[in-house]
């Protein structure tokens, strides 16, 4: 299977970071219409394999470019720099003392007396570091040339995307903490 | 018996010639079956007009087997031989159940739990498959014709195991298995192509021992679900031990015997119905050594029934966070399963959603008739069908890791189909092996996770510590199915698996119960094997014919003559008897296509994005 187009080629997108997510969401469909394994019920083994592969392969790029935090990551390793989660480095001194006032918070939180009304202050003070990140990284990767990237943006680019990864992972473990209030 | 018809060699089935498919909702109080006909999607009735099955399975004295209303009259009786809600097993290990009552409970083969009883110890799955055989019979005999194929639901909630479980059923069955369907997704077709609904809906699925809430986006014919959540142990049968507990300390009885329990549990079913309409009911125990009168008011089964409600309704709200829509984002729910006819469901639901719940259709037929709507589709009887499907991964998919851990690979309410790879690496001077444990479920500890299986990795090329690369795969399909394969990166070896599920039948066992359920049978195992066999190959023949057909010209000369002269071999071998034969040549007919299929499969994406014909791409 030719799948070594990236996932912006995939659906005839610009290699941007801006995804005009209606002609994202048109071509996603167009694609499953004409793939999914549902089209190849009927279909050879090869075929039904062949399939599944490519479905799935769609699937993946339409929730990579879907999310802004994956949509850069992928956009960062596009441009040569490889992002590993299991050794993050965040060099913003400002952004970590942030991170330790708003897990201090967090631990607070769930000892309080009204721990869901804290914990949604904290969920919307994530949500808007995040937006933030996001509107950063947006500017950021604006005039990237991918025939002729500039080193030290993609490499400040690569920093914004441990900032909001670091931001996902501490709003996964607050709707985590609020599932155990559910229960 | 279904199996699918056999074309004469060399005259294979007309492209276009319509073929039967039905869906079957398999329930865990009742099952049914519908087939779309003359362009409609209805449920298939017995000879005496009945819709519903009980999924009620009773072994005789004679060695005969009763299925549906027969053998729910011998359920007082005879109860041990006589087994309902066997759904809830489904899949399941005999420690994890142990403790349910009203059987005797045996650890069967893959310590999965089975029923002991006078006909041997049977296996939840073994008394689906006398359910599905039974269905696909009223099938045949009301459509007067063979079926080739079918869509059987399974709740949104169930588990990988779970879903195999109920394929392998299937299998036993002797059905062709066009796809497992969630069970919401099913309704939501069947209301969606006949509301012509768009717009986010919520469905609300209460089956007798199963509850699935599903979250769904509907447009233009694509039914994309958003999250989906529930629980594959609650549901109406709960409501009913609610009721017998309040009658049996109204009454002081303290310990029932299975027969007594079964007898309570009827009468307790029967003044919940009753309260539907009426708001009180009267309630008799006359028999089994029981005697007592009492009275039951609607309220008063509402408040027993509350923390079930309470239960579901706390479900909603976290998959309603899941999908990240707000219940003011939701243009309708929608009720499914007999469960929702309690008057307080509808209510405290309509409540939740802030809008009426839509019962438009019958709440028990509703998921047979979405389930045969798509089996239509997928036996290709609906070429021009814009339907499209797409469903979500219940649970996350994780594998151990240090400390007794697990660390999610997939995580739940991922779009299907999926695949996902995770490199793993040696942690030991030499190591030559690896195990893995692969998991289901949200906990962060391992106990708390289902186990789904283990895989040891062999032959691992000796080196240093964290030399050696291994990639792990994991394919979830769009049955909600996984599959696993690894490969050694460093020597690109493909390392070999070895797969043990936790809960789950080798092929070995299904052959085995195959043979038995031969024993009193006409036909012999050996017989149907070669006959499926026969049927797999006839399958690929007009699938390629078909392929070839449409897309011959993205072959060249030469590749069009060596795949129809292999065609033409299986062509004589598919009319013979040489089942090691035949199998070898579908092997390798199959192992042949493949570069075809995937040159398909990428002129389709070239379709999709340029809008052209196949034709004009050349």
């Amino acid at each position: 299977m030719d799948f070594k187009q990236n996932y912006f080629e995939l659906f005839q997108l610009p290699i941007a970071y801006q995804v005009d997510s209606h002609r994202l969401n048109d071509a996603y469909r167009e694609l499953q219409t004409q793939i999914h394994p549902d089209r190849y019920a009927q279909g050879s083994e090869a075929e039904k394999l062949s399939s599944v592969q490519a479905s799935s392969f769609v699937n993946e790029a339409y929730q990579t470019l879907k999310s802004s935090v994956s949509r850069a990551r992928y956009l960062v390793e596009l441009a040569g720099v490889a992002i590993d989660l299991s050794a993050t480095t965040i060099a913003d001194g400002a952004f970590l003392m942030q991170q330790m006032e708003l897990r201090e918070e967090l631990e607070d939180a769930s000892h309080s007396a009204d721990p869901e009304k804290l914990l949604e202050k904290i969920a919307q003070q994530v949500h808007d570091n995040l937006a933030d990140l996001v509107r950063s990284f947006s500017a950021l990767s604006e005039p990237w040339d991918f025939n002729d990237l500039n080193v030290e943006s993609v490499g400040q680019g690569a920093q914004l995307v441990y900032q909001m990864k670091f931001l996902e992972k501490l709003s996964i473990e607050i709707e985590n903490i609020e599932q155990s209030l559910l229960d | 018996m279904a199996l699918l018809q056999i074309a004469e060699p060399g005259k294979s089935a007309a492209p276009h010639q319509r073929r039967i498919a039905v869906g079957i909702d398999l329930g865990t109080t009742n099952s049914l079956v519908a087939a779309v006909r003359s362009g409609v999607s209805e449920v298939l009735a017995d000879e005496q007009g009945r819709f519903l099955l009980p999924s009620i399975v009773h072994y005789n004295e004679d060695g005969g087997v009763e299925l549906g209303y027969n053998a729910a009259e011998k359920a007082n009786q005879d109860p041990l031989n006589t087994i309902a809600s066997a759904k809830r097993l489904m899949g399941k290990g005999f420690d994890e159940v142990a403790q349910m009552q009203a059987y005797e409970l045996v650890s069967g083969p893959s310590q999965l739990a089975a029923f002991r009883t006078r006909a041997g110890d049977k296996t939840p799955l073994e008394i689906a498959a006398e359910i599905l055989k039974s269905l696909v019979n009223r099938a045949e005999q009301s459509l007067g014709d063979e079926v080739n194929g079918a869509v059987i639901t399974v709740p949104a909630y169930f588990d990988d195991t779970q879903r195999q479980a109920t394929k392998d059923a299937a299998t036993l069955a002797g059905i062709n298995v066009l796809r497992l369907l969630n069970e919401p997704t099913a309704a939501a077709v069947a209301y969606g192509l006949d509301h012509q609904a768009s717009g986010i809906h919520a469905i609300y699925d209460l089956g007798g021992g199963t509850f699935d809430i599903s979250i769904l986006n509907l447009s233009k014919g694509v039914f994309e679900v958003l999250a989906t959540g529930g629980d594959t142990a609650l549901g109406g049968d709960d409501f009913d031990l609610l009721i017998v507990q309040w009658i049996a300390s109204q009454a002081d009885y303290e310990n029932l015997n299975v027969q007594q329990h079964r007898y309570v549990s009827a009468v307790a079913k029967a003044a919940k119905e009753s309260l539907a309409e009426a708001a009180t009911v009267n309630v008799e125990l006359n028999e089994f050594g029981l005697q007592w009168q009492g009275e039951l008011t609607r309220d008063q089964m509402n408040e027993l029934i509350d923390p079930v409600i309470r239960r579901t309704l706390r479900a909603c709200k976290k998959t309603l966070r899941d999908s990240g829509v707000d219940v003011s984002g939701i243009e309708q729910v929608v009720m499914v399963g007999g469960s929702t006819r309690v008057l307080s469901v509808r209510d405290q639901v309509g409540a939740l959603f802030q809008s009426e719940p839509l019962v438009s259709i019958d709440p028990d037929r509703v998921v047979a008739m979405g389930a045969a709507i798509q089996a239509d589709i997928l036996i290709g009887n609906r070429p021009d069908s814009e339907m499209l499907l797409l469903d979500v991964l219940p649970l996350s998919l994780g594998i151990e890791t240090v400390g007794g851990l697990s660390e999610k690979i997939i995580p739940r309410n991922t779009t299907l189909p999926v695949s996902r790879a995770q490199e793993f690496t040696t942690y030991q001077d030499g190591q030559v092996m690896m195990s893995i444990h692969v998991l289901q479920g949200e906990r962060e500890m391992v106990q708390d996770c289902r186990s789904l299986a283990k895989f040891t990795l062999k032959d691992i090329p000796p080196a240093v510590a964290g030399a050696a690369k291994i990639r792990v795969a994991f394919q979830v399909d769009a049955d909600g199915l996984l599959t696993v394969s690894a490969q050694e990166l460093t020597t690109q070896k493909t390392t070999q698996v070895e797969v043990k599920p936790s809960f789950g039948l080798e092929e070995v066992e299904i052959r085995r119960m195959l043979q038995e359920s031969f024993a009193n049978a006409a036909e012999d195992a050996a017989a149907r094997a070669l006959r499926e066999i026969q049927v797999d190959g006839q399958r690929l023949l007009d699938a390629l014919d078909a392929a070839i057909a449409e897309d011959g010209k993205l072959l060249s000369e030469s590749e069009t003559l060596s795949l129809q002269t292999e065609m033409d071999a299986l062509r004589v071998l598919v009319a013979g008897e040489q089942k090691t034969d035949l199998e070898r040549a579908i092997a390798h007919l199959n192992k042949s296509s493949e570069a075809f299929a995937a040159a398909r499969m990428n002129a389709s994406i070239e379709v999709a994005l340029t809008g052209k014909s196949i034709d004009s791409l050349e």
